[in-house]
């Protein structure tokens, strides 16, 4: 399901336009984010927890040439879905 | 900061921001996961752009151990939704940290890090292992920074790392200082060189010390020698100022050992050839060497401050007469002409420690030869000798420097 399918979908579902739903889309998006970027998770229940992490920075080797490098620590967007769904996808 | 925001949460948050009424936003809100889930339940993928890919994925059975039971179970495969963010939601989940690049590790690499708090931790040994340190304190200061911007990231421990073997808080305190060992280097070089320095200095102090000191010292003994200046016998003014009025002895002799005793035998071989040619000299030369040797040993005594045997250098006067072999012709041309003075007039002086000048001996010279060209006479040789402390008076060598002093009547 594309990004087109999943707005029509929900667009029928909330009994909005397409447009306002894209729209809509948008706006929930940027108050997610606006949650994660003050450190805080996201947890539906049913669906699970979206969260932000960070991950260290770390050597790793280029293993064609040997190469080392340095990557650096970074912060990322993390999902864990519920146990429910693990049970349902069992 | 910290909070596990729940759909209602949610809910209420979009509902402010959108215009929707609030039945409509929670059913928008609750319908935009369902439909996910739906979506990716039946094996299908969820693509929203500015957000994400939800796709399923299946794990296959893998073996393993029972925790408890410790017997071999096999844990059997299932199926797992996973989500991509993508790339823009990213960056903005990135921002604290989209200062870092990967660097290239060089061991060359020297580091210059600012100084900061300094703690052990399992990635700053690593990095420093690695020997790139550059990166250090841009990582630190991003982390600080994060830590004030994104508010999450203030406790470490927020945070769950992906790495298990790295500690949670390691990074916050990836911190050096001023790399100990340069500035440890640095220091080792600055005490070398200020060693170096005082070396330098008290070698010239030694050396300007025994410079000054060494001619006192020889003045003291020269000083002592001397008795209070009397007439002295000017010769042929126009040649030389060998012999000269009473002045005070300001310079310091050079020669402060003198090896006396071979001096005295040239000395006495000179004069020994002498009267072997000068027939007519004979007695009297004989009488003025033992004198000449005597007043000369007794002069020698008073000034040098090494006092030799005299004795030996009397009895040496017959072994010198064997010394032949470097007698010029024209020294014994000018044997005859020897008498400018009467042979007393030759110990009647006393050497000075004034200098006229410093004659360098070229081939062929003698001791004769300069003691003419300066004093007048020929006689007055053994004086130069003396004072220069020549041992072979017979084969000074070419280019030898001789002080010639001024005599001054005792």
């Amino acid at each position: 399901m594309n990004h087109k399918e999943f707005i029509s979908a929900l667009s029928e579902k909330c009994g909005i336009g397409i447009e306002e739903a894209d729209r809509q889309v948008g706006n929930l998006l940027s108050v997610m984010k606006k949650a994660w970027s003050e450190g805080n998770s996201i947890s539906i229940s049913g669906f699970g927890i979206l969260e932000v992490r960070k991950k260290n920075e770390r050597v790793s080797v280029n293993p064609g040439n040997g190469q080392r490098m340095l990557i650096p620590p970074k912060l990322t967007l993390n999902y864990k879905p519920s146990a429910m769904l693990k049970d349902k996808t069992k | 900061m910290d909070n596990k925001i729940n759909l209602s949460q949610l809910t209420d948050l979009f509902c402010n921001v959108s215009n929707l009424g609030k039945g409509v936003s929670t059913t928008f809100v609750k319908n935009f996961f369902e439909t996910i889930i739906n979506e990716v339940m039946s094996g299908g993928q969820v693509r929203i752009k500015g957000f994400g890919l939800f796709k399923q994925i299946i794990i296959s059975d893998r073996e393993s151990v029972d925790v408890n039971t410790g017997e071999r179970i096999v844990i059997h495969g299932h199926q797992k939704v996973s989500f991509t963010p993508d790339p823009e939601l990213k960056e903005f989940i990135n921002k604290p940290f989209a200062g870092f690049e990967t660097v290239i590790i060089d061991a060359t690499d020297t580091p210059s890090v600012p100084a900061q708090a300094e703690k052990k931790s399992a990635v700053r040994k690593k990095a420093v292992a690695t020997g790139n340190k550059e990166d250090e304190p841009v990582v630190s200061n991003a982390a600080t920074i994060a830590d004030t911007n994104f508010a999450a990231t203030a406790d470490a421990a927020e945070f769950q790392t992906t790495d298990p073997i790295v500690v949670q808080h390691e990074f916050q305190q990836v911190v050096t200082t001023e790399n100990p060992v340069n500035v440890v280097e640095v220091k080792r070089i600055m005490r070398g060189l200020r060693a170096l320095l005082i070396a330098i200095i008290a070698l010239l102090a030694a050396l300007i010390v025994s410079y000054c000191i060494w001619p006192l010292n020889l003045m003291l003994h020269m000083r002592k020698s001397m008795e209070s200046v009397e007439n002295v016998v000017p010769v042929n003014v126009s040649q030389n100022n060998g012999i000269a009025n009473a002045s005070s002895a300001e310079n310091a002799s050079d020669e402060n050992t003198a090896d006396v005793q071979n001096t005295t035998d040239k000395v006495a071989a000179q004069v020994a050839e002498d009267t072997s040619n000068g027939a007519d000299n004979k007695p009297n030369v004989r009488a003025s060497q033992k004198t000449n040797a005597q007043t000369k040993s007794q002069q020698k005594q008073a000034e040098m401050p090494i006092a030799q045997n005299q004795q030996e250098k009397a009895s040496s006067q017959t072994n010198s007469s064997t010394q032949k072999s470097e007698f010029t012709l024209t020294e014994a041309d000018n044997l005859k002409s020897l008498d400018q003075f009467t042979i007393k007039d030759t110990t009647s002086y006393r050497m000075t420690n004034v200098i006229i000048t410093t004659h360098v001996l070229k081939s062929g010279e003698t001791l004769t030869k300069v003691s003419e060209k300066y004093y007048g006479t020929k006689k007055l040789w053994p004086y130069i000798a003396a004072y220069n402390n020549i041992t072979d008076v017979n084969s000074a060598s070419v280019g030898t420097r001789l002080k010639i002093p001024i005599l001054v009547n005792r």
